[in-house]
């Protein structure tokens, strides 16, 4: 008969022996009742209930994270509109003042290609970083292979 | 030592958990994962001091004895507290018993088969995500007693031991 030894919790091994054999013999004599016990099924409202503030803590999550992308874009574009404003200022003034738009081709072809370059640049940040695929994949390059 | 008993104790009773709980609802109901187990469980008038017993005897499933006379949050802990001693149990003895009794140190003795009992009940009544999430929900100690149907005190120390307590 193997026996937990007592020992540790302040209590006294005699008295632990007693209430053993007490114990027993209540339990020969089926002095007992079978314990009452409910289904996890039964207790299932609990699980919604949990799973509902899952959802209302993803839902909080996402709009601080809406909030955050509305400040971002905010930035951002009002930097481009500044940026666009201040390089035809300075385009304007060098073409008009300096040079009296008499511009080599040159001049003329990385101006217009510079803006579009930088129009294009700023809607990929915008549209491919700020709002990325509900599957969370953005257009990241792929390392190469083994 | 009694970190990684605490530890074990943990992942026996989440292993428990997730395979005799699956719904993962609470309040957890130790009784229908005991017998789920294989193991009797019974109410016992038993001695005054006596919170509960495990007995298996020869050709007899092992047995689970509360205290009838008990509150119903102390039975579920005792039988939690019960069923830690049996998933302890690594021998295959075909008899052996355990008798847990009233005592200064019940909950805080160092005795490595009743720290491991005690943490098993806490971590399989109150599950930790469980507690981490309505805590997060904003429910204070008394509200997390009454959702997990255990004692304000067993609540207070799972908090604590959580690094949850205010």
């Amino acid at each position: 008969m193997a026996t937990t030894p007592a020992g540790g919790n302040g209590v006294d091994p005699e008295k632990e022996q007693q209430a053993e054999q007490s114990a027993k013999r209540l339990l020969d004599e089926g002095a007992t009742t079978d314990a009452p016990s409910k289904k996890p099924e039964d207790l299932q409202w609990l699980t919604e209930k949990l799973q509902a503030q899952d959802i209302k803590h993803k839902d909080a999550y996402a709009k601080q994270e809406l909030e955050l992308r509305q400040t971002y874009a905010g930035w951002l574009l009002l930097l481009l509109a500044l940026q666009l404003v201040l390089a035809n200022v300075i385009f304007w003034v060098y073409a008009e003042v300096g040079e009296h738009w008499k511009l080599p081709d040159g001049v003329i072809q990385i101006w217009l290609g510079a803006t579009v370059v930088q129009m294009v640049g700023i809607v990929t940040v915008v549209t491919v970083h700020l709002f990325p695929k509900r599957d969370g994949a953005t257009k990241t390059p792929k390392s190469p292979g083994p | 030592m009694t970190s990684q008993i605490k530890n074990e104790a943990a992942e026996e009773a989440a292993r428990l958990l997730a395979t005799a709980w699956p719904f993962g609802s609470i309040p957890v109901e130790p009784v229908t994962i005991a017998r789920a187990a294989g193991l009797r469980v019974v109410y016992a008038p038993l001695d005054a001091d006596t919170l509960g017993a495990l007995i298996k005897s020869v050709g007899q499933e092992p047995t689970i004895m509360i205290n009838e006379s008990d509150p119903d949050n102390r039975k579920r802990f005792t039988c939690a507290h019960e069923l830690g001693h049996w998933v302890r149990r690594s021998d295959e003895s075909e008899e052996y018993s355990t008798v847990d009794l009233r005592g200064p140190l019940a909950a805080t003795g160092d005795d490595p088969e009743e720290v491991f009992a005690n943490e098993f009940a806490a971590c399989l009544l109150m599950p930790e995500p469980a507690v981490r999430s309505l805590r997060a929900d904003g429910l204070n100690d008394i509200q997390l007693t009454i959702q997990f149907q255990v004692s304000r005190e067993a609540m207070q120390f799972r908090l604590k031991n959580l690094g949850l307590m205010e």
